[in-house]
């Protein structure tokens, strides 16, 4: 655990990212696999994460259109679509709230 | 198709029986008219229900007429009988009016709960997601 | 911040759907006035035709018309079931359209908490 970047992949509530990007193996990675593993690259799972999110709010928005004019038609759809998006946007806060800590934490044993 | 599309449905279903309970209640309010033989007797209405056209629900596909000849009965002291005493009724029988008038009834009150029971379902879809 | 399409056009859909529901209620009240018109409000139609063609929603404004059902003798022509089903449904779209503007200010709201 050389670079602080690295440690971050150890964050456990990472696996939780699995739920918002549906990519099978995220949850399975382990920390010492995280260096080596072609599935746990931080980077690129943090941004397949953050690409699904903005896909479920899209999916919202247009759904949320359909809702104003009427050609919804199943209500169920958009409501279910709305919580989707609004998970997925909490779930991003609370990890980048988790990495920012362990990046902050890291930072503190160094010095 | 809207939204809130099996509301959409049983309305149809309720003017579709709202018709027809107007339909029965004016044939069963002219039931007893008299016409003079050289007239035409007063035509029951029967309403024609078919499937609606973009699939959803019910509609009236026309109406159909009763007899207009009606029935002749035999009535001399009435001031509109012929000069063999003959006047023409309605052929219209009380009895099948008042069947199909339970008929329409249960039938509008039926599509009336699918509007309560899909107005439930829609308001749980509605909430969903909410605590 | 709030002039997104979604936003926009559920903003519109609110004052339609509420302009609609003044409007059931002024029929049903006249339901036995001789003469009188049964009104029926539209948006959606000029709503989802500015969606379309790309132009701002927030420039559509509902439209009353009179209804073109049969009158009654009495030259009326308000139906009470149609009046009475159209407000249900106009009451839940309304409360979907809100829902929907409360998820959109939720979002904005989560991102400004940042927790």
């Amino acid at each position: 655990m050389t670079s602080p970047i690295s440690a971050l992949g150890a964050v456990s509530g990472l696996s939780g990212i699995g739920a918002v990007s549906g990519v099978d193996g995220v949850a399975g990675a382990g920390p010492t696999k995280a260096v080596t593993g072609p599935n746990t690259d931080f980077a690129g799972m943090l941004s397949k994460g953050l690409e699904s999110v903005q896909a479920s709010q899209t999916k919202a928005s247009d759904l949320a259109v359909q809702v104003a004019n009427g050609t919804l038609q199943d209500p169920a759809q958009y409501t279910m679509a709305s919580t989707e998006a609004a998970l997925g946007l909490q779930l991003t806060m609370a990890i980048r709230n988790k990495a920012v800590e362990a990046f902050q934490e890291i930072m503190r044993m160094q010095a | 198709m809207s939204t809130f599309n099996a509301i959409g449905t049983a309305a149809s279903g309720v003017t579709v029986y709202r018709k027809w309970l107007d339909a029965v209640s004016d044939n069963i309010a002219n039931m007893d008219n008299v016409s003079k033989t050289s007239d035409k007797a007063f035509q029951a209405r029967y309403v024609v229900a078919q499937e609606a056209q973009d699939g959803n629900g019910a509609q009236v596909g026309g109406i159909a007429y009763g007899s207009a000849e009606g029935v002749l009965a035999y009535e001399p002291d009435n001031p509109m009988a012929d000069t063999e005493g003959y006047v023409r009724r309605p052929d219209i029988d009380l009895g099948s009016q008042m069947a199909q008038l339970m008929m329409a009834q249960r039938a509008y009150q039926a599509n009336l709960s699918v509007v309560d029971r899909a107005r439930e379902s829609y308001q749980a879809a509605i909430q969903l997601g909410k605590g | 911040m709030f002039d997104d399409v979604a936003s926009s056009s559920l903003r519109v859909a609110v004052a339609g759907l509420s302009a609609r529901q003044n409007a059931i209620a002024n029929n049903i009240s006249n339901i036995e006035t001789p003469g009188y018109q049964a009104r029926k409000v539209k948006f959606e139609e000029a709503l989802s035709s500015a969606v379309a063609h790309g132009q701002s929603p927030s420039t559509v404004s509902p439209s009353v018309q009179n209804s073109l059902e049969p009158t009654r003798l009495n030259g009326n022509n308000v139906n009470l079931d149609e009046e009475t089903l159209s407000h249900i449904d106009t009451t839940m779209r309304y409360q979907l359209t809100l829902r929907a503007l409360d998820g959109k200010y939720g979002l904005i709201r989560d991102a400004i908490k940042g927790a």
